[in-house]
């Protein structure tokens, strides 16, 4: 149970707080309702490249990095496909320093030629260590191209290919912040010993004075439903091969999305389960085999991924996974199974409150997805899930029509 | 532009000057055993950790330590390791055991209310893992899968060549796996690794969270089913190498570039310095080496050091991923830094700010109820003085720009360090 108070400040934004009276530490947590899918397809990458920008300084603060430093505490951002978020976790007494640079740079970012090219150079960096220089390293661009021909989940938050970042200009920038950037569109979560009053008093002081100007909302296209089977081979500079299943799966405000996480629990989380089970520690015809959905705010990917063992031909590697599915589809799965699932899902979420940071991050994660009371309903909203709900999500979704198949192949040189 | 008077100065920033470090309390258990615990009511989940000292450190043969922490819970005697994954997630629970060059770890983490019912799956564990010969032949086969697809990784080749030379082909800290090690390992290897090192005179028990008084009782039970030893107290003799400079073939994109600096353990009257001055160089983001080569030239997307220590021994490591054509500057850089840091004094401001970031950053690591424990237990396992993290804090806190010069001009030439670039030959 997360106990937190909410408002929202005159110029829209909206403001979270939470107190922890065991901890001296304090955690605060800015969002921004903007991601990859506000992109456009012949600009991708930008949403992170302007992450990286936002460290750039602004009007009154020189350097993020190292007021946050001086305060003793530690700052990071990430960006995905739906949001971009900010964090500090210091120690409480300097908690306004954290503030402090959350509100200038909502309010007055800086945004210089040299910061632009310098981070254009960093992004291309971090572009080639993460997808270009590691084996399967670009699955997410071959999935997500795959799978969303006309939603703008069609590139991961990377970008499409290094190209568009190099070619990211000042201008755009500007607009970028301008569009986006604002107390509107965005989520501040404190999470620290001190009370809520006193919380909403500093938040108040930092940011109710940045102006607002109400943005539009990007009408994202939808992706249209499935019908055929699609598939994808690719012959890359990997060391074995790899086999990525993924089917369409409703979104995150559906409570099939929570049959669809248990589904895939079922499937693949921990050592007892049943694609573990069978197909790596039984039979042996896996190295490893994994299943997890993408628990994006638009209707999501649900994802299987495996490496087969040598002597295991491609063909038969997807049959048994199919084997697998198969035998949930045709109602094989039992009452103790679902305990088991829903008792692992539970230590998880206690485990992940006792994390200052984590609080903060996730009641800005619930009040951008549309419902802040959601952090404290999880644990009811997946114990509600029967095997019967379980049985008929399979057969929905994890059909061979909606079926998007990526197959790595190693290249011989 | 908005103008906001508020915004044009910041806050007063307070300076930290001192950790609350926690006493857990400390229990030797019947068995022999030391018992350090936390309590934090009300939490709802208990973490339990036993560490043997039992890593390669103790082995009699390659890879047989790693391998036998790995097949500890794949089957005991009255359960098979499937019905052993099936009893811990039922609970709701994790279970993980690990062995690296110092030690063997079995973590347990689970709610509160679970404990009861694990504790007893651990126990008939520890008593007697079988270490069959099935289950080591999927382990095998898996790590060697998971090996092919690493060795084509370029940092883990450059790792893995970096450490080789400068402790040694055949030091525990140097050596590193293959294929043919592990197909020399058998089911009886682990067994004896297991009776001879995971023994009640090589245990510690580290207990976090909420538990009660009755809980102790049940893990002081538990760990009556630990062999009972009197060990021969470990010897660990450092290898003399040379230093090299070595350039292997890799992927293409980018290159793996890692420098490093045999160094000492944290026993060594000059770790705090090199801590500082390991900070100051590389080891957060505001460090000499991220500003120049990622903020200043955009190089890289990360560049790091870090002090690599174990038990006994310890390196500097400077290590980066970036196009071939920055390779040499970045070279050059890192050796103008080392010479900045020889020669130039440190403004009061940087020494202020690393020691802020340094006593925060010290407190961030040991907040929450399962993180709190960890500088005891560093301060048990690591054979350092019970005072020594609060040591550390205060010596922090005390530097002044010419002791971290001095260091500098003692460790920081570029010409000693061994030099590892794994990418384009």
């Amino acid at each position: 149970m997360i106990d937190f108070e909410k408002i929202v400040l005159k110029n829209g934004l909206t403001v979270l707080t939470h107190q922890d009276t065991t901890t001296p530490m304090a955690a605060v947590n800015v969002l921004y309702k903007v991601g990859s899918r506000n992109e456009s397809s012949d600009n991708t990458g930008f949403a992170h490249l302007f992450e990286h920008l936002m460290f750039g300084g602004s009007e009154n603060v020189g350097d993020f990095d190292e007021i946050i430093q001086i305060a003793g505490g530690e700052n990071n951002a990430f960006t995905n496909s739906d949001y971009t978020n900010y964090y500090e976790v210091l120690p409480v007494e300097n908690i306004e320093s954290a503030l402090w640079v959350e509100a200038d740079r909502m309010a007055n970012l800086i945004i210089s030629k040299k910061s632009l090219d310098v981070q254009r150079k960093v992004v291309v960096e971090e572009f080639k260590e993460v997808c270009l220089n590691t084996p399967y390293g670009d699955a997410w661009h071959h999935i997500s191209s795959m799978c969303y021909q006309n939603h703008p989940y069609n590139w991961p938050t990377i970008g499409k290919v290094p190209e568009h970042i190099d070619q990211a200009k000042i201008e755009d920038v500007s607009q970028f912040y301008q569009k986006y950037y604002t107390p509107h569109n965005a989520v501040l979560s404190i999470a620290s010993p001190l009370g809520h009053d006193e919380m909403k008093v500093l938040a108040n002081k930092w940011f109710a004075e940045i102006d607002s100007s109400s943005s539009k909302w990007d009408r994202l296209s939808p992706e249209p439903v499935q019908k055929e089977k699609r598939q994808k081979e690719v012959s890359a500079d990997v060391p074995v091969r790899s086999v990525y299943l993924a089917f369409p799966m409703p979104d995150r405000l559906d409570p099939k999305f929570y049959i669809c996480d248990l589904l895939s629990d079922l499937l693949a989380s921990g050592k007892s389960s049943k694609l573990y089970q069978n197909l790596v520690k039984k039979s042996q015809f896996f190295s490893s085999i994994n299943a997890y959905i993408s628990g994006t705010f638009d209707p999501g990917l649900f994802i299987i991924e495996g490496k087969p063992m040598p002597d295991v031909d491609m063909e038969k590697a997807k049959n048994l996974i199919w084997q697998q599915i198969d035998i949930i589809k045709n109602g094989k799965v039992t009452e103790r199974e679902l305990i088991k699932l829903k008792n692992k899902l539970t230590t998880e979420i206690i485990l992940s409150n006792l994390d200052i940071l984590n609080k903060a991050m996730i009641l800005s994660y619930f009040e951008a997805l549309g419902n802040v009371d959601l952090v404290n309903e999880q644990i009811e909203m997946y114990s509600k899930i029967s095997k019967d709900d379980v049985i008929n999500v399979a057969n929905e979704i994890l059909v061979e029509e909606r079926l998007n198949e990526l197959i790595y192949l190693p290249s011989d040189n | 532009m908005q103008q906001i008077d508020r915004l044009k100065r910041g806050p007063k920033s307070h300076i930290i000057s001192t950790v609350d470090i926690i006493t857990p309390n400390q229990y030797t258990l019947s068995s022999g055993v030391p018992l350090y615990a936390y309590k934090s009511e009300g939490i709802g989940a208990i973490r339990l950790e036993i560490v043997f000292e039992a890593g390669r450190l103790y082995e009699t043969k390659r890879l047989v330590a790693q391998s036998c922490a790995s097949l500890i819970t794949e089957g005991s005697l009255k359960m098979t390791s499937s019905e052993i994954s099936e009893a811990i997630d039922y609970e709701g629970a994790y279970l993980s055991s690990q062995g690296n060059s110092d030690f063997i770890t079995l973590r347990l983490t689970c709610a509160k209310k679970s404990l009861k019912k694990v504790l007893p799956i651990l126990k008939d564990i520890i008593v007697a893992p079988t270490f069959s010969e099935e289950e080591l032949n999927i382990y095998k086969n898996r790590r060697k899968q998971r090996m092919t697809i690493n060795l084509t990784k370029n940092d883990i080749l450059s790792y893995r060549a970096i450490t080789e030379s400068l402790y040694g082909k055949d030091s525990v800290y140097g050596y590193n796996s293959t294929f043919e090690m592990l197909d020399d390992i058998t089911s009886s290897d682990l067994k004896s690794h297991y009776n001879q090192n995971c023994t009640n005179d090589r245990a510690h028990i580290f207990l976090s969270g909420d538990y009660g008084n009755d809980d102790i009782k049940s893990i002081e039970n538990l760990s009556l089913a630990f062999k009972n030893k009197k060990n021969l107290p470990s010897k660990y003799q450092a290898t003399k190498t040379e230093k090299q400079t070595i350039q292997i073939k890799g992927r293409e994109n980018q290159s793996s570039l890692k420098l490093a600096l045999p160094l000492f353990n944290r026993n060594h009257k000059n770790y705090p310095g090199i801590y500082f001055l390991n900070t100051i160089l590389g080891g957060y983001f505001g460090s000499r080496l991220m500003k120049n080569i990622r903020e200043e030239k955009g190089y890289t997307y990360n560049i790091y050091s870090m002090l690599d220590t174990y038990k006994y021994d310890g390196s500097w490591i400077i290590s980066c991923e970036l196009d071939n054509e920055y390779v040499n500057d970045t070279l050059e850089q890192i050796s103008c830094e080392f010479d900045k840091l020889k020669t130039e004094p440190l403004s009061n401001q940087e020494l202020q700010m690393v020691k802020n970031y340094l006593l925060g950053n010290f407190m961030s690591t040991i907040n929450g109820p399962f993180k709190a424990i960890n500088p005891v237990k560093m301060q048990t396992l690591l054979g350092l003085e019970s005072t020594f993290y609060n040591q550390l804090s205060q010596e922090i806190l005390a530097f002044e720009s010419d002791e971290i010069q001095s260091l500098a001009r003692e460790y920081l030439n570029i010409d000693n360090f061994w030099k590892v670039i794994v990418g384009k030959a």
